[in-house]
């Protein structure tokens, strides 16, 4: 309670606050270009070539289910849906730039699925990509791991386990150690000791074929990490729809 | 996809693991396990209850209210009729979502204005009597609350375990056969796989099967038995139905669900009778794309008018009278009944995104339909067809069960899967492993994969089911998650080639970020998805959230206006926010940045000014407000407004903020504001007062801030306003009035001060 008193103590007059969005983003920013990375961005208003298709998920194919979409009343070639992923960014920014690839891409996307503490329709998501020659997996963990350990300044265990996305194979879904429990199992990490945190994965062919570049030559990893998540564990923020309504008492603690 | 553990087992020959171990292993090989739970054959979410407590509901003279401890964390309540229920009772509990045999299901239900979660079950209920009055069962003591009934009547158990099998093996795992094998690869365990036999029985010619169009149907094994007595299932297929998830129907239906959850081969049969056959050309089964106009009333009797997408099955000597639609669901007119003594069997494989689209069109995903949009592999048929009528005979059968014809169109027929070449360094290059030869021959043979090949490149073909496997990057996805992530080494990227080149737009939003909230602007993300604006959603969660936004202003002046409420809370004159966000504006989208500034008496357009003064002088750029501008929000176009500014060569002089900030939750309870003053000599400085007053304002003191300060000759009086609030109620004037005066006396009792 001690720190909730100071801060409210401060007048307001001196200080602004911080969007926790802005903060996460800041500092994976930070943690991301000490390892060479550079930031990227696309449009939020995106078509189904750079969402989907280019991403290795076609239409009619069961993979998009993985994605509820809000579709556009008046679709056209450039811009037919919300992007449900920042996950287009990869495909726009190697179309654009010749490899070798570093860049995180942060940014808004869209889900539409009824909104609860821990969902929401416009949640953030940071997307990150490396192309270059031998890239592997193993590169992957170390990125990983290293982000994840000065992001949440703390001594959390890590695991990889198999996952499924259409633009990486093989794809993994890391866990970090339950932050409430350090892994003995509770409440918040449903007993089993570990918090899903992100998915990522070695970049598929087909998604480097669709960009023109060949397979043979260049390969790398890509990641996806719901920033809302992250600063749901990082500050403890208990229901993610605060982050969305304007409230000065939640941004005034940040 | 509910597995049953007992099920399961049947397909490998050694003892499994305790489900949680087994749990264990495929979350870190194959997929997650979403939950684990017991469950009776017989009686699902029946449980054994406790009662604490019986006494007369309320508003029902015949109806009794009890608690009745059902081994969950607390008790429930329970609206019971029973006319024997009493306190101290061990009885059976229908818990809410299960089914009773009278297939009543229990929901959670208010019942004159009592809340009710669950049923306490008469015999006749359990179907072990057919009227029992008014009386609830009453079982013997020496029970555990929650134990399954199954158990106490040793009518058999078993344990559920929900996996979530991956989109890309939807294919192969959405069965039991599909899962064990996955298991057993893992596990290193012996799978047994069905038995297919070689058919050499020569059949009447009396089904034909007419695939109009292969694209749609690469393959259909249609098959016609004679002598089937339609009644229910015995109770081991009716459990393990049940355990699944499923209701058991009759034997008929019950046998082609049981095989398609064995196998994943969506299955369905046939009313015979129900087609037209005549002696030259027997029964003739078409598939056929449907026509314009078509119409068919399926098993839930709703007519459907066919979209252009769907594929029917026909009786072609009917016209070619549409008979179910393909691969979705079948039709009411040929659906087996009591009557039924014929079948036609059809173990099909039709086209993977038509039915998708088809069964969405008919918003009617069915367990068949998903299987096949996820490309079910056309040799399940030929093991799922055997299995169908060996278990028909078993439970369906009498003396004269006979298969007169069986007929196999396959159009379409898989091809033997292309070898795969394999190495150990495609395998490491990729993963950065140290994967040997030796452990990837392994791996393929555990996953059942053929393996051929010796020194240092193995060629390796999946089992023909395995639809997901085609380049060599799945194969190494299959070494790398049965070796194991965990086992890889970490390895540093190596130096980037160039440093990392600073993204404008990105430095400039978060330079003008550090800016604002230096000169004390908060920052906030409103909502992107608004009732009104230039770009429509076609499928919006909610009308209010139909469009994406065109403009931050809106927003914005929502979240002034309601934190210009709380400006007492916070001590403050003046709320100051400001968002940066895409807007899509004049047919395209656009990052924008707005401020907007609120005081008590509404839009403060003088401390928005100063805002763009500094922020102007901060950037060295000229910026302009129209004054005209309604309700002191101001919004441009962040990327015209920076075009003009120095890229910096790094972030380097961002703000760090990496810190470590702990979020307290924000009361919804209404705060309550306390004004007091005191004399104090002129030396003494506020901070002691503020002191005081904290010290002795207890918890729920939540801000505490100088108002006022007024002076004469040596004394000084200082203003504070107190703000309390409670995280758990409304506070009453009483007891904020009790610390107050708890400050007064406090503030009282130094020499030299006095309240006023």
């Amino acid at each position: 309670m001690e720190n909730f008193h100071n801060r409210l103590k401060q007048d307001p007059s001196s200080a602004g606050h911080y969007h926790p969005i802005t903060r996460i983003n800041r500092q994976f920013n930070h943690i991301f270009q000490q390892m060479g990375f550079e930031v990227a961005d696309g449009p939020e208003i995106e078509n189904e070539w750079y969402n989907f298709d280019a991403l290795n998920i076609p239409a009619d194919h069961p993979a998009r289910d993985m994605w509820d979409t809000f579709w556009l009343k008046d679709p056209d070639r450039t811009a037919s849906l919300l992007r449900t992923h920042t996950s287009p960014v990869q495909v726009r920014y190697m179309e654009e730039h010749e490899a070798p690839v570093r860049i995180i891409a942060p940014g808004k996307i869209f889900r539409n699925e009824a909104t609860d503490a821990t969902h929401e329709a416009q949640p953030f998501q940071i997307e990150g990509l490396v192309i270059d020659k031998g890239i592997t997996l193993a590169h992957l963990r170390t990125v990983l791991t290293r982000a994840m350990k000065e992001l949440f300044h703390s001594q959390l265990k890590f695991r990889f386990r198999p996952s499924y996305f259409p633009f990486t194979e093989p794809s993994v879904e890391m866990d970090l150690s339950c932050f409430a429990c350090q892994g003995s199992g509770c409440g918040m990490c449903k007993r089993t000791g570990w918090i899903e945190m992100l998915g990522a994965g070695m970049v598929h062919p087909e998604v480097l074929n669709n960009v023109g570049l060949d397979p043979e030559k260049w390969q790398g990893f890509a990641f996806g990490a719901g920033t809302d998540r992250l600063a749901m564990f990082k500050y403890g923020l208990d229901d993610i729809r605060l982050l969305y309504n304007g409230d000065l008492r939640v941004v005034n603690q940040f | 996809m509910l597995i049953s553990y007992s099920w399961l087992q049947d397909f490998i020959k050694e003892p499994l693991p305790a489900p949680e171990e087994l749990a264990d292993k495929l979350l870190m090989h194959s997929w997650e396990v979403e939950d684990i739970y017991p469950v009776g054959n017989q009686y699902p979410g029946v449980v054994v209850g406790y009662v604490q407590e019986a006494k007369k509901h309320p508003n029902a003279d015949r109806l009794s209210l009890c608690r009745v401890d059902i081994g969950e964390e607390k008790p429930v309540e329970i609206v019971c009729g029973g006319a024997n229920v009493a306190t101290g009772q061990w009885v059976p509990v229908a818990t809410v979502g299960s089914v009773l045999p009278n297939g009543v299901k229990i929901e959670a239900a208010e019942i004159r204005g009592v809340e009710s979660r669950g049923m306490i079950c008469s015999a006749a209920e359990l179907g072990e009597e057919s009227d029992s009055g008014r009386d609830i069962k009453v079982l013997e003591g020496g029970l555990r609350p929650g134990q399954l009934y199954d158990e106490v009547q040793e009518t058999g158990v078993d344990t559920v375990l929900d996996v979530d099998v991956l989109p890309n093996r939807a294919s192969d795992c959405l069965s039991h056969r599909g899962v064990a094998r996955e298991a057993a690869a893992v596990l290193g365990l012996t799978f047994i796989d069905y038995h297919i036999p070689t058919n050499s029985e020569k059949y009447s010619e009396q089904l034909t099967v007419d695939i109009r169009n292969s694209e749609r149907c690469r393959r259909y094994i249609g098959a016609m038995v004679t002598g089937v007595k339609v009644k229910e299932s015995p109770e081991w297929l009716k459990g393990r139905l049940r355990a699944v998830g499923l209701r058991p129907i009759n034997n008929i239906v019950d046998a082609t669900n049981y095989i398609m959850y064995a196998t994943g081969q969506p299955l369905h049969a046939f009313d015979a009778g129900k087609f037209t056959t005549d002696p030259q050309n027997g029964y003739r089964v078409g598939v056929r794309p449907a026509e314009k106009d078509e119409t068919i009333i399926t098993l839930d009797d709703v007519e459907h008018p066919l979209p252009e997408e769907a594929t029917v099955i026909t009786d072609e000597l009917n016209d070619s009278r549409p008979m179910a639609v393909a691969g979705v669901m079948g039709g009411k007119d040929s659906g087996v009944t009591s009557e039924t003594t014929e079948l036609i069997l059809e173990a099909a494989v039709f086209d993977p995104a038509l039915t998708r689209s088809t069964a969405r069109r008919l918003k009617n995903v069915t367990d068949a339909s998903k299987r096949f949009e996820n490309r079910v592999s056309p040799v399940l048929a030929e093991l799922a067809m055997p299995a169908l009528i060996e278990l028909l005979k078993d439970i369906a059968g009498g003396s004269e069960f006979t298969v007169l014809d069986q007929a196999d169109e396959y159009p379409r027929p898989v091809q033997k899967a292309e070898p795969i070449k394999i190495t150990p360094s495609d395998v490491n290059d990729l993963l950065g492993s140290s994967v040997s030869v030796a452990e990837i021959q392994d791996i393929m043979k555990r996953l059942r994969f053929e393996v051929s090949g010796g020194g240092n490149e193995l060629t390796v073909r999946p089992p023909a089911d395995r639809t997901d496997i085609t380049r060599t990057v799945d194969v190494i996805e299959e070494v790398g998650r049965l070796y194991g992530y965990n086992k890889i080494a970490e390895q540093e990227l190596p130096e980037p080639s160039q440093a990392p080149r600073v993204n404008p737009e990105f430095y400039w939003a978060n330079k003008i970020r550090d800016i604002l909230t230096d000169a004390g602007w908060s920052e906030v993300m409103t909502y992107t998805l608004r009732e009104k604006g230039e770009l429509e959603i076609a499928n919006p969660l909610a009308r209010d959230k139909a469009y994406f936004r065109s403009e931050l202003s809106e927003g914005l002046e929502g979240a002034l206006e309601k934190n210009s409420r709380y400006l007492d809370l916070w001590g403050s004159k003046t709320v100051r926010v400001f968002e940066i966000g895409k807007v899509y504006q004049g047919g395209r989208e656009v990052l924008k940045l707005a401020l907007g500034a609120r005081n008590k008496n509404g839009p403060d357009t003088e401390e928005l000014q100063k805002g763009l003064d500094m922020l102007a002088i901060q950037l060295r750029l000229k910026i302009k407000r129209k004054q005209e501008q309604k309700n002191a929000v101001w919004e441009t176009d962040l990327e015209e407004l920076i075009k003009d500014l120095p890229t910096p060569e790094d972030h380097s002089d961002l703000k760090d903020l990496s810190e470590n900030i702990t979020y307290h939750s924000i009361s919804p309870y209404p705060y309550c504001l306390r004004d007091v003053a005191v004399w104090v000599p002129e030396k003494e400085l506020p901070d002691e007062v503020e002191r005081v007053i904290r010290d002795n304002s207890g918890e729920l003191l939540v801000n505490c801030y100088l108002t006022d300060t007024f002076q004469k000759e040596k004394s000084i009086s200082y203003c504070f306003r107190l703000v309390f609030q409670s995280h758990e109620r409304t506070l009453r004037d009483e007891e904020v009035n009790e610390i107050m005066d708890r400050v007064y006396s406090a503030l009282d009792d130094r020499a030299g001060w006095q309240t006023r």
